[in-house]
């Protein structure tokens, strides 16, 4: 720590009483995107973002989230409110929701 | 003046959550304390209810049951006070892009520039107030000031719901009455230093001679003279929590650890969770450090630069057991064990070793991690985790 302006600069005044879990910093941190719950859902007309952590089969890791779904897919699972509240879930550069859970660096 | 920092401090957060998530807690005393059997057994929030009785976060729950015997005791819930939490953090976000969250229930916003939009800082803390209440559904006091340390001193002057604002003339008048412990970055042994100086209010601090407190204290002597008159230079930043310096984990035994053996298994588990958060960060660290505290409360904590980066636990416990047996004896029962990895840098490009060991290594961690990803993290536990020792079993239960 080389003078006080370093020190006010680098923020060590709040550093050092910071408490931080690493969970709520992932969530803190991250975009929607970056959740292993995000998906691309492939309608008729084009391709929107949603959030598989609404589907009950995915929210329980009871299958491995694809990069994409078929829209026909997340209907006969949710149904179509269901489908409305997933597509309304995602928000790719927005910060990441209470349900985020990081993708693993190699992918799912 | 211009006072564009606010500082919103969510009020016996862990309590309103309970209370949020359960209308049949609302206006009952709540008190969120661990478990004492396994020695988890400290007051962790209470409720204003139950804080009438005299209840206070860090007391022993059996102290609060005695002054509490008809509150509602309840064990943490940590994962839905990080989803509140986050929740929170995204709702600041929508007022300003410089948020700093300071702890679980902190956070610092810089809405410098953003009058246009909101109004004044005044306006959009009374804007952010009523939407952690609506949205949320719990209270929080907000303290706006000119700078972090003002406003960060004026959230704690009125709680429950409260808003402060706290400029530069008002530091006589609210701050310097008092006791020097309330002054942020004093802790309980620089409150005792200062005694030694006479000091004991923040008045006195602030108008001490700033060579005598450098000589004593170097730079944290000058900073605390300038704290004590209200003076802080530091930025509110949106991108500290980026920069991650050490992954770590804590944990107090259900018992007294005694023995190499016994600690070993504690250290191999802890060694696994560390790792695993930092591969799920992308990173390698190179530094491992073994804390220790022991029956008397009394801490140990060694560090050991390995030669290379990993994200290995078996490196990682390696080395932590290896400071155990230089560092600790045998004889010596363990209360609290704890496993960090530091000097992290991403895992971009890394050393390939002749005899494959490496990648090896890598892929079956890889697979481990696929496990993990998709069944939760305790699909895949180690064999010593079944043995009586193995702490991880039981925390899935």
């Amino acid at each position: 720590m080389a003078n006080i302006r370093d020190y006010y600069r680098k923020n060590f005044l709040y550093e050092g009483h910071r408490l931080m879990l690493p969970e709520l910093r992932d969530k803190v941190v991250h975009t929607c995107s970056r959740c292993k719950f995000f998906v691309w859902v492939q309608g008729r007309a084009g391709v929107r973002p949603g959030c598989a952590a609404l589907i009950p089969r995915y929210a329980s890791l009871a299958g491995r989230v694809p990069e994409e779904l078929g829209v026909t897919d997340v209907l006969k699972e949710v149904g179509k409110d269901g489908l409305r509240r997933v597509l309304a879930g995602a928000e790719p550069c927005g910060q990441a929701c209470g349900l985020f859970h990081p993708r693993s660096p190699g992918g799912d | 003046m211009h006072c564009p920092i606010l500082l919103a401090d969510m009020n016996a957060f862990y309590a309103s959550v309970h209370q949020t998530m359960d209308p049949a807690l609302r206006g009952k005393p709540v008190i969120v304390g661990g478990d004492p059997a396994k020695r988890h057994g400290i007051v962790l929030a209470a409720s204003y209810e139950a804080k009438a009785f005299g209840v206070k976060t860090g007391m022993a729950v059996w102290e609060a049951r005695e002054l509490c015997p008809h509150g509602i005791f309840l064990k943490p819930a940590h994962g839905h006070y990080i989803n509140f939490s986050a929740r929170i953090v995204k709702i600041m976000k929508d007022f300003s892009p410089m948020v700093e969250p300071f702890s679980i229930d902190e956070a610092f916003m810089d809405v410098s520039g953003c009058d246009q939009l909101f109004g004044s800082s005044v306006d959009i803390a009374l804007k952010l107030k009523a939407r952690v209440k609506k949205e949320v559904g719990v209270l929080c006091s907000v303290g706006i000031g000119p700078n972090k340390l003002l406003a960060k001193m004026a959230s704690g002057m009125q709680k429950p719901d409260g808003l402060t604002l706290m400029d530069f003339p008002d530091v006589p008048a609210k701050m310097w009455p008092l006791p020097v412990r309330e002054l942020f970055g004093v802790g309980f042994r620089m409150e005792k230093r200062l005694r030694d100086l006479n000091i004991h209010t923040i008045r006195d601090l602030a108008r001490y001679p700033l060579s005598v407190l450098q000589k004593r204290f170097g730079l944290v002597g000058h900073v605390l003279h300038l704290s004590a008159n209200g003076i802080d230079y530091s930025p509110v930043d949106p991108h500290s929590l980026d920069r991650v310096k050490s992954i770590g984990h804590q944990i107090t035994l259900p018992r007294d650890y005694r023995g190499y053996s016994e600690i070993k298994v504690v250290i191999l588990e802890l060694s696994e969770i560390v790792c695993r958060r930092v591969r799920l960060g992308g990173y390698v660290g190179r530094t491992v450090r073994l804390a220790l505290k022991d029956a008397d409360f009394l801490w140990m904590s060694r560090a050991r630069t390995l030669a290379f980066p990993t994200a290995f636990a078996g490196d990682v416990c390696r080395a932590a057991v290896e400071l155990l047996y230089r560092h600790w004896p045998a004889w010596k029962p363990v209360r609290m064990v704890g496993v960090s990895l530091a000097g992290l840098v991403k895992s971009t490009a890394e050393q390939v070793d002749l005899l494959g060991e490496d990648e090896r290594n890598r892929r079956l961690y890889a697979a481990c991690d696929r496990v993990k990803d998709r069944f939760g993290e305790q699909s895949l536990l180690r064999a010593v985790s079944l043995t009586p020792d193995g702490i991880l079993r039981d925390r899935g239960r």
